[in-house]
């Protein structure tokens, strides 16, 4: 019995001795691992804080992808929208304006079938001959009477300023139109605004600089837009050019131009010779006789030739140049496209780019 | 035989604790429903703790004014409504406990905490050994339980008190109440949508109490608002210890009844 007790007691002194060994252990580690550990924490499905105008969303991750891919679409569109309104305003401007070159072309016709002009064209190729004068004379004048300076370039740079501005307005419509959706699409997630001076707030992602920075880049684009305008646009080119498309469309009607310029040379000699039989009998002034009759005789020639050839010969010449006008027009055309269309990708990428960074923001923070 | 079921005890006090603080670095992560079924563990123990104690003062109360074998102690012994009442409280009492446990990060808090339960035992032993000649043998352990929680949880609130009158708390003296509410509810995050909504509750709570002691108390001592707000804190640190201080009585009384329900197996064995 004594036995039994004395085991009993030992084996509860051992155990007691293990359990509080144990214990103390156990204790030991709790206090070490809760010195060491910090409490574990869930990022995901964070909310971000977004900033439009004066107001502030909290918004989760999912709908944070939304308004990033939603404003990217959203401008992308806009853009193409632009595209379509700034083509409709070139095509526009460029009708109005190549209808009154076109009202021009008797001008032109006028001057081109006239004595003086005639004779202009006569002395502009002799002084071409020894290198005083340029040999493009005709072109250049088509430029004075066709392309007026003051009406035609300012007509560009208008259509220039318009598109621009229109171009601007658009984006500032398209910019707070995008805000006003964001803000009635996400306006249960409205939340008070973060306390300036307390750290450990949710960053925000501030739409209004984003507004902001788009801004810019629009205005930038503008002013690049000013460089890069045609050289077509330019009245001394456009009338060159004219002239050139109309020789190279019509080689028939150029060298009926050109034969009938020879015709005219020969006849005004024949001529000339004719008239100076006239003053055969006047003795000691017939030389003076001689040379006026003749001279007028030239004269005289050379406008009945004019008015002959301008008969047979002006309706082409004012279609052919109808025609180079079309070429013209169609060359212009294109390249404010090209350039309009090179200045919207050019801010649409740099667009679609200023998104993206900025919506990077909160994985940088 | 008492040094070996103190010592056990003791294991049931460490046990608990360590279950609160791996629940309190993991909370956070936890899916619904292990959050849920932990929590279910929390209420379950501060219900026993409670259960036993309104069990304890109606036995008590019936005692003092009913004669022994009255039908009314049957009656009057408490049931299915005293149950409900308790579950109810339990699971708010939970929801607190749950809630500040998750805003208590520092070691003196979890350090204090184990030293309080580890005390528990201990204390309640040592003051059933000093009411061995007054109080009746029935109600001796809940009595010394009580009484050693009782002198715990003065103490570990004192010490909650302290601290959070040390504490730092953020400046809303420049921020609208909405502003304040919004900014202590951001901070908070948890997977389980359910245990983030407690904790934003918890801190809309605290938002409030904090901008109303710092935004309506130009004189410290003399505002009514800094004394509520006072109270609130003295309130909110009171249930957290009780809280606290319930579960771990739930789960002695847990370990109890289970050593009762095997001795008494044992001593049928015998008789058979």
């Amino acid at each position: 019995m004594q036995r039994d007790t004395e085991h009993f007691t030992r084996h509860f002194v051992l155990e007691n001795s293990l359990l509080g060994l144990g214990l103390l252990v156990a204790i030991a580690v709790l206090l070490w691992q809760i010195n060491v550990q910090t409490p574990r924490l869930w990022e995901e499905g964070k909310a971000q804080t977004v900033q439009v105008e004066t107001q502030y969303y909290s918004l989760s991750s999912t709908q944070l992808s939304w308004l990033k891919t939603f404003t990217a679409e959203y401008f992308s569109a806009a853009e193409l929208v632009n595209r379509e309104q700034v083509h409709t305003q070139i095509s526009v401007h460029l009708d109005s304006s190549f209808a009154r070159v076109e009202e021009r072309l008797p001008v032109f016709a006028d001057w081109y079938y006239s004595l003086r002009g005639e004779y202009s064209r006569l002395a502009m190729a002799a002084l071409s001959t020894t290198s005083l004068a340029d040999g493009d004379y005709v072109a250049r004048r088509a430029a004075q009477l066709l392309f007026p300076e003051q009406i035609w370039e300012s007509g560009l740079r208008a259509l220039e300023v318009s598109s621009n501005e229109s171009l601007l307005s658009s984006h500032q419509s398209t910019r707070r139109e995008w805000l006003k959706q964001v803000q009635g699409r996400f306006n249960a997630q409205r939340v008070p605004a973060p306390i300036d001076h307390l750290q450990g707030q949710l960053p925000v992602l501030n739409l209004n600089a984003l507004n902001q920075q788009l801004s810019a880049l629009e205005e930038i684009s503008a002013l690049d837009n000013r460089i890069a305008l045609s050289s077509l646009g330019a009245a001394g080119l456009a009338g060159p050019a004219l002239w050139r498309a109309v020789a190279a469309r019509n080689a028939l009607a150029s060298s009926r131009v050109l034969a009938s310029t020879g015709a005219r040379g020969s006849a005004r000699i024949a001529s000339a010779a004719g008239g100076t039989v006239i003053c055969a009998p006047g003795g000691p002034l017939a030389i003076a006789c001689a040379a006026g009759a003749g001279i007028a005789t030239w004269l005289a020639t050379d406008w009945l030739l004019l008015q002959v050839d301008e008969a047979i010969n002006r309706d082409d010449l004012i279609e052919t140049m109808s025609t180079g006008l079309l070429d013209l027009r169609k060359g212009l055309e294109q390249e404010l496209l090209t350039a309009y269309d090179a200045r919207l990708a050019a801010l649409q990428s740099a667009s679609q780019e200023q998104i993206l960074e900025g919506f990077e923001l909160k994985n940088r923070e | 035989m008492q040094i070996n079921a103190l010592l056990r005890q003791m294991f049931i006090m460490l046990i608990v604790t360590t279950g609160l603080w791996l629940w309190q670095m993991l909370a956070r992560v936890l899916p619904n429903a292990g959050l849920i079924a932990s929590l279910v563990v929390f209420v379950g123990l501060i219900a026993v703790g409670l259960w036993y104690r309104v069990k304890t003062r109606r036995r008590v109360w019936l005692n003092a004014y009913f004669l022994p074998g009255s039908p009314l102690h049957r009656l009057l012994q408490g049931g299915l409504w005293m149950g409900l009442v308790q579950g109810v409280t339990a699971v708010v009492l939970g929801l607190v406990l749950a809630a500040a446990l998750l805003r208590s990060h520092s070691l003196w808090v979890w350090v204090s905490f184990l030293l309080a339960a580890l005390l528990l035992p201990m204390l309640a032993l040592g003051i059933s050994k000093r009411l061995e000649t007054h109080a009746p043998t029935i109600y001796r352990d809940a009595l010394s339980l009580r009484l050693s929680a009782l002198f715990l949880g003065v103490l570990l609130w004192g010490g909650l008190i302290y601290q959070s009158y040390h504490a730092s708390y953020p400046d809303f003296r420049g921020a609208s109440l909405d502003q304040a509410i919004w900014y202590m509810m951001s901070t908070q995050q948890a997977r389980s949508e359910f245990l983030l909504g407690v904790l934003e509750l918890s801190s809309a709570a605290e938002a409030i109490r904090l901008w109303f002691a710092q935004r309506l108390l130009p004189a410290p001592i003399t505002s009514l608002w800094q004394g509520l707000a006072w109270c609130l804190v003295l309130a909110q640190e009171a249930l957290f210890v009780w809280s606290y201080l319930l579960l771990c009585s739930g789960a002695l009384r847990l370990q109890a009844l289970r050593r009762t329900t095997s001795s008494h197996n044992t001593g049928d064995d015998d008789a058979t």
